[in-house]
């Protein structure tokens, strides 16, 4: 093997250290970490959910134009929703306002011990019914259009199939739909997992056990390498702010009520009932023939959570004659705050969503 | 130079620790953690170097390596364990009970005839036997990416020409042959006897904690269950009643307005 050079071994270490001087520097100039800074009122609350809108944005490009139909989005229970709107220039909603459509939001908020026995029929047949009926009423419409992201895609596929007649066009991003394919890292780490002894154990699940799972299906790129960089992203306040920002998100994992996720891991994770066909949340029956909307799948080619085959087994299981992809060289995060993905979506969606 | 390095490492890393406290709350919170593993990694690095420097020895890669791969695999356990790990009051609690229990049997020949005790310490030891069985899968990742960066790096015409470079190859190559592993049945076997076993004794311990409480007259989690159950049927009882209320107030009020609209009529008819 080759000699290594103590010398530059040694002033390797120190110009690492000196990153790191600079960038306690850069942290000590920095005020709290703001995320989710787009303009928005409450609308509607329940418990421990709250319904914001965003009104579209006329100023941006066309003031006289008419708003567009309006999108509400339902985001998975397991992550908070301020990825889509983590700063002004990586915000999905801000993107999607300046195309003048009016957003609707669903923040699940963080449930305690008092949610513990919220199941999926509480979360689908209720909160999200009472959202989009609050949502419909609001926008003074008679249907939505409704968009999922990652679990909250798998949600409003099923809210879809057994409300039809609420909603206009559908829209999924990086939505588990297959959750046995081979590449589904997550699978593999849960398959052994007593999910009734966790409910029972715990009550709900601890969103720190979740974020250590997460994290634990890249533990080099999402641990030691990433902080190897760490003081590269810490140079300068913007660039240490983007990366708190991010950081604070990936850190915020709410706890899971025990109930709803109990059943999530069943029906979903081991049973795949997605596929398998009709099954019941609830009392109410769910069959994804009956989503004959027009229906848009976008999904990231890199997504380690969610891979694309995951997503991609939508194709053929609804009723829809109008399904499209829209695959994107991102990773699950990057869907929604990398450049790209700022620049592709909100065009791609106002596009899709016009032309219907 | 490396004689002339001018301050040590150690020290160093102290004072950025202490200023990482003063940060903001949000933002050192964060970089506290995450720069505890960089920190960690550094003072590996520099142990080596001191040393080839003290030993007036060539500091060769393969030295290097083993360093960094010890290192970095022992930075890599807590990454990926911390959720199964026990409180360590628990851990020295079990352990103690574990020594004794055996030592008891030892003396006396007698048996343990306490089933709840028994209970706990079967768990106990079936959660080791489980923690230990995982972190056996990533010696395996571990020597294999060992093997590699051995193989690889040396017949490699263009070496690693820095620390970084060489953090960068090794860490690829752990995550690569950690995702092989994480595919196998066996690892799957293993994580889940873990995660069940850790979930069992916590189970176990959570029930003499109640145990303490109820004597403290404390509310215990299986006695705020039922609670909780029904106050989540109520909720949604409510919540029905809420929208038949608001369908029967709309009802009334379109009632109202045709009421209303007849007698406006009668009264222009009227008038």
């Amino acid at each position: 093997m080759n000699g290594f050079d103590p010398h530059q071994l040694a002033e390797e270490l120190t110009a690492l250290n000196q990153k790191l001087t600079h960038s306690l520097e850069t942290l000590n100039r920095l005020n709290r970490i703001d995320v989710g800074q787009t303009p928005c009122h409450e609308l509607y609350r329940e418990d421990k959910l709250r319904l914001y809108y965003y009104p579209p944005d006329y100023d941006s490009q066309a003031p006289h134009a008419p708003a567009k139909p309006p999108i509400l989005i339902v985001y998975a229970l397991v992550n908070r929703p301020y990825i889509l709107d983590l700063q002004p220039d990586r915000s999905l909603i801000r993107s999607l306002q300046k195309q003048q459509i009016p957003i609707y939001l669903i923040d699940w908020g963080y449930p305690d011990i008092g949610d513990r026995y919220l199941d999926l029929n509480d979360y689908i047949n209720g909160y999200l019914d009472r959202c989009v009926e609050q949502a419909l009423s609001h926008s003074r419409t008679e249907k939505l259009n409704l968009l999922g992201v990652c679990q909250g895609g798998t949600l409003s596929l099923c809210y879809t199939a057994i409300y039809p007649d609420k909603i206009r066009n559908l829209i999924t991003m990086v939505t588990p739909v297959d959750f046995h394919t081979d590449d589904n890292l997550l699978r593999h780490l849960t398959a052994q997992i007593n999910i009734d002894l966790a409910v029972e154990i715990y009550g709900n699940i601890p969103g720190q056990l979740l974020n250590n799972l997460y994290r634990s299906l890249m533990p080099m790129k999402l641990g030691l390498q990433k902080q190897m960089e760490l003081p590269e992203r810490l140079t300068d306040a913007d660039a240490a702010m983007n990366y708190l920002r991010m950081e604070k998100w990936i850190q915020d994992c709410p706890d899971q009520a025990g109930e709803a996720f109990r059943e999530f891991i069943k029906v979903f994770f081991q049973d795949n009932r997605l596929l398998k066909g009709p099954f019941h949340i609830g009392q109410h029956p769910v069959d994804l023939k009956k989503i004959t909307h027009p229906l848009l799948n976008i999904y990231g080619r890199r997504d380690h959570l969610v891979p694309p085959s995951a997503s991609r087994a939508l194709l053929g299981l609804c009723g829809t004659q109008f399904y499209q992809e829209l695959e994107l060289d991102t990773g699950h995060i990057g869907l929604f705050v990398s450049r790209k993905a700022q620049q592709v979506i909100p065009h791609k969606l106002t596009e899709w969503l016009s032309e219907r | 130079m490396a004689q002339e390095y001018p301050f040590k490492i150690e020290r160093w890393l102290e004072i950025q620790n202490k200023a990482w406290s003063h940060a903001t709350d949000d933002s050192s919170t964060i970089t506290q953690r995450a720069t505890a593993q960089l920190q960690g990694l550094i003072t590996a690095v520099e142990g080596v170097r001191q040393q080839s420097v003290t030993d007036a020895t060539e500091l060769t890669l393969e030295k290097l390596l083993d360093q960094l791969s010890q290192n970095l695999h022992k930075q890599a356990i807590p990454l990926l364990t911390p959720q199964w790990e026990i409180p360590e009051a628990w851990l020295l609690l079990l352990s103690a009970l574990t020594a004794g229990s055996k030592e008891q049997q030892k003396n006396t020949d007698s048996q343990i005839n306490n089933p709840a005790l028994i209970n706990e310490i079967q768990a106990f030891q079936h959660y080791q036997q489980a923690f230990l069985g995982y972190i056996k899968h990533f010696e395996t990742i571990n020597q294999n990416t060992r093997k590699w960066a051995r193989e690889n790096l040396k017949i490699n015409k263009v070496a690693p020409q820095s620390l970084e470079e060489i953090i960068h190859l090794w860490c690829n190559r752990y995550e690569s042959n950690y995702l092989d592993e994480i595919a196998t049945p066996a690892y799957q076997k293993s994580h889940g006897e873990l995660c069940n076993s850790y979930m069992r004794l916590i189970g176990l311990i959570n029930r003499l904690r109640r145990q303490e409480f109820k004597a403290l007259g404390m509310v215990s989690q299986p006695e705020l269950g039922p609670l909780l159950k029904e106050h989540h049927l109520l909720r949604r009882e409510l919540e029905r009643v809420r929208r038949e209320l608001k369908q029967a107030n709309e009802k009334i009020d379109a009632f109202q307005q045709t009421v209303n609209t007849s007698v406006d009529t009668a009264c222009s008819e009227t008038t």
